[in-house]
Parts: structure tokens; C-alpha cells; sequence
């Protein structure tokens, strides 16, 4: 049975609430973590994350100074710090769509929607340490591969290009060849 | 803790962007068999979550005084850009941790208000009576956590506010009443023991 052993990651929790900073927390030391940094608002968390260099950044989106997009996108620059590649939980109380694509598009790793739940905040975790995706870098993007799956169906923007090229329906018999 | 031993990823070069593969450090340091006797981390974390929990009441109670707070600045300065950002910070933290501390009517309470703040067409109209009745009826809320019918009495109050919100982002006019007046027109937000 595989075991995530949380006493040897370090985690950067940046978040403005104190009451979410303490529970999230709790959850943390609960599944055995005993390195937990803490930082409340995004200019103190860069700080943070160049001071600690974290195994996993945990980050509400709503921030005063600047917030957990502009954070993520900061920290998604390569040879700007000592770990770009570090996997970024975006906590929100924002659900929708294009929130979430707002996230993965910014470089988020894992996006975990309010009200947290321990189960929630564990897969997202487990997710990026057993599941960790490969980096897309183009010109306009540097993050997670927002391709989680193969998609042969695929037709929408051609986002690598980060120009207006689209992607259109495959014919068939492409797709049986393919 | 954390190991800095830096190893080269591999990247795969394409006309228009890299693939860029690392080597999974984090799953090498941190993933380890576990022996049947181990205790259950979700579970230890549940258990430490439920000793909190008994402070989630009080820790409402300060939300609430944030949101009264952001609420009084809009009553004594205006509705102006930084008033309103200040009062949809209170209510969104409101909307995101309700839920989590066990007051999730409030919350949805909370979302009817930040949802007029981020989508209305002009904030600054939005009526001081219905931020009155979202922030009142939070309070209230979770005031009467524990009394009877509370939660069906906060799930009517919540519902009532949405429509309100979903009105008033819709042109307002919906039914035979001005915005100001239906807002002004609900019932008080004081449930009824």
C-alpha cells in the first residue's frame, strides 16, 4: 500500500485568513507534516518561498497586495527562482468555470474549491507527489501541461502557438491512422 | 527537510514549445510502505479538525464584526471602489469558510453579495438595504446557529437574498417593485425562535 510520508515535505501555506491559515494547519500536522510555513498575504509568501524553498505551496487566491494568480505567476518563471517547477494548491471560494481555467491557465497545479475538507486537501496533495505532470514552456505559457489527458477529439485553440491558430475535428480516417 | 540536490530534467524541444520532464523528487523522498498498524493520516487529520472545531462558532462571530466593520465604511464613506473592496473581501471570506466552520447558509448568504459586487453593472448602485439585509442576516445567522428551525429559517433567508441578488443583477424590475424597494421589502433578518 502506498503511504505518503508527510513528515519529510515542507509546505508554504499563504493565505490572508487566520482562521483558514489555522485549519489548514491542523489538517496539515493531522496527516503528519511537521514542516508548515505560514505567510498572509502574496508578497510576504514570494518571500517566503525564496527563504523556505518549499515542496508544495498551498495559496488562497484571494490576496491583499497581490493574489494567488499573480503569486503562481511569479513563482512560473524559469531561472527566476530556485524552484519554478514547484506544485502550487490554489485555494477558492470560487467555483466556476473560468476560474478554474483562470488558475491552470496562470501555471496552478491542483485547484481545491471552498469549504476545505481533509479528504479534498489530501488527494490534491497526493495527487502532485504521485501524479506530478510534465512542464509545457512556450512563449506564452510555463506550467503544468494543462493536458491532463490525450484528447485525439481535441478542437479548440491551439494554445501552445499562444497565437490564434485552432484546432479543428480530425477526420476519421486521420484519427484511425493516428 | 526538503531535498535541494539539483537534477536535470528532461526536456523534449518541439518547433513551438518543451516538454520538460522532472525527476519526481518529492514522490522518491515521501512515498514509503506502510506497515497495517500505521494510523490513518485522514483520519488523525479528521480528529484534529473536530478538536478545532469547537472554536468555529467564535471564529464566525469575527467574521461577522470584519463584515459589519466593511459595512460601516460603506455607510460613512460612500460606495466607492475601495469601500466596495473592502466589503466584498469580508463577504468573500465569509462565502469561502462558512462552509468549512460549519455555517454554510451563511455562506451562501455571503455569495449573493459578492456576487453583486463582482457582477452588477454598476456597483455603486447596488442598495445600501440590501447589504444591510446580507450583512444583518449573517449575523443573524449565526447568531441562532443553534435554535430551532435555524437551519430551515437560514436556508428560506438565503434563498430569499439570492433571488434579490439574481433580481437586481437581472435589471432589478423583475416582479412589481423597485431594486431599493424589494430589497428594503424583505422580511427581518432575525429568525424567529
Amino acid at each position: 500500500m502506498v503511504h505518503l510520508d508527510f513528515s519529510r515535505l515542507r509546505f508554504l501555506i499563504i493565505e490572508d485568513n487566520t482562521h483558514m491559515r489555522r485549519i489548514l494547519r491542523t489538517l496539515l500536522y493531522g496527516f503528519g507534516s511537521r514542516e508548515v510555513y505560514e505567510a498572509e498575504d502574496g508578497a510576504a509568501g514570494l518571500e517566503a518561498f525564496v527563504q523556505y524553498i518549499p515542496d508544495i505551496v498551498i495559496t488562497d487566491w484571494a490576496m491583499p497586495i497581490f493574489d494567488g494568480l499573480e503569486l503562481t505567476q511569479m513563482i512560473r518563471q524559469p531561472g527566476a527562482n530556485a524552484n519554478p517547477y514547484v506544485p502550487i494548491i490554489m485555494l477558492t471560494g470560487h467555483s466556476e468555470k473560468h476560474r478554474v481555467i483562470a488558475a491552470r491557465d496562470a501555471g496552478g497545479t491542483e485547484f481545491l474549491a471552498k469549504p476545505i475538507s481533509a479528504i479534498g486537501l489530501y488527494q490534491r496533495i497526493l495527487n502532485v507527489v504521485v501524479n506530478p505532470r510534465p512542464f509545457i514552456k512556450s512563449k506564452s505559457y510555463f506550467g503544468p501541461d494543462r493536458r491532463r489527458n490525450a484528447m485525439l477529439n481535441y478542437t479548440g485553440p491551439e494554445r501552445r502557438k499562444g497565437g490564434s491558430d485552432m484546432i479543428g475535428q480530425q477526420p476519421l480516417l486521420e484519427k484511425v491512422k493516428a | 527537510m526538503a531535498d535541494n540536490k539539483y537534477v536535470a530534467p528532461g526536456v523534449t524541444k518541439f518547433s513551438d514549445h518543451e516538454v520538460i520532464v522532472l525527476p519526481n523528487r518529492l514522490k522518491r523522498k515521501a512515498i514509503t510502505s506502510v506497515a497495517a498498524d500505521e494510523p490513518d493520516p485522514l483520519w488523525e487529520a479528521e480528529e484534529a479538525l473536530g478538536e478545532l472545531s469547537v472554536q468555529f462558532g467564535s471564529w464566525m462571530v469575527d467574521e461577522c464584526t470584519a463584515l459589519e466593520r466593511a459595512r460601516h465604511l460603506v455607510q460613512t464613506e460612500g460606495s466607492t471602489a475601495a469601500t466596495r473592496e473592502a466589503l466584498h473581501r469580508a463577504a468573500h471570506d465569509i462565502r469561502g469558510h462558512g462552509a468549512t466552520l460549519g455555517f454554510p447558509m451563511a455562506a451562501d448568504v455571503a455569495g449573493s453579495l459578492c456576487l453583486l459586487l463582482e457582477q452588477s453593472s454598476d456597483p455603486s448602485h447596488i442598495p445600501l438595504s440590501f447589504i444591510d439585509q446580507c450583512v444583518d442576516a449573517i449575523r443573524a445567522i449565526v447568531r441562532e446557529h443553534n435554535g430551532p428551525h435555524a437551519d430551515r429559517i437560514a436556508a428560506a433567508l438565503a434563498q430569499e437574498l439570492r433571488n434579490i441578488a439574481d433580481a437586481l443583477m437581472a435589471g432589478g424590475t423583475s416582479r412589481d417593485r423597485t431594486d431599493s424597494e424589494r430589497a428594503g421589502a424583505l422580511v427581518s433578518p432575525k429568525p424567529a425562535r
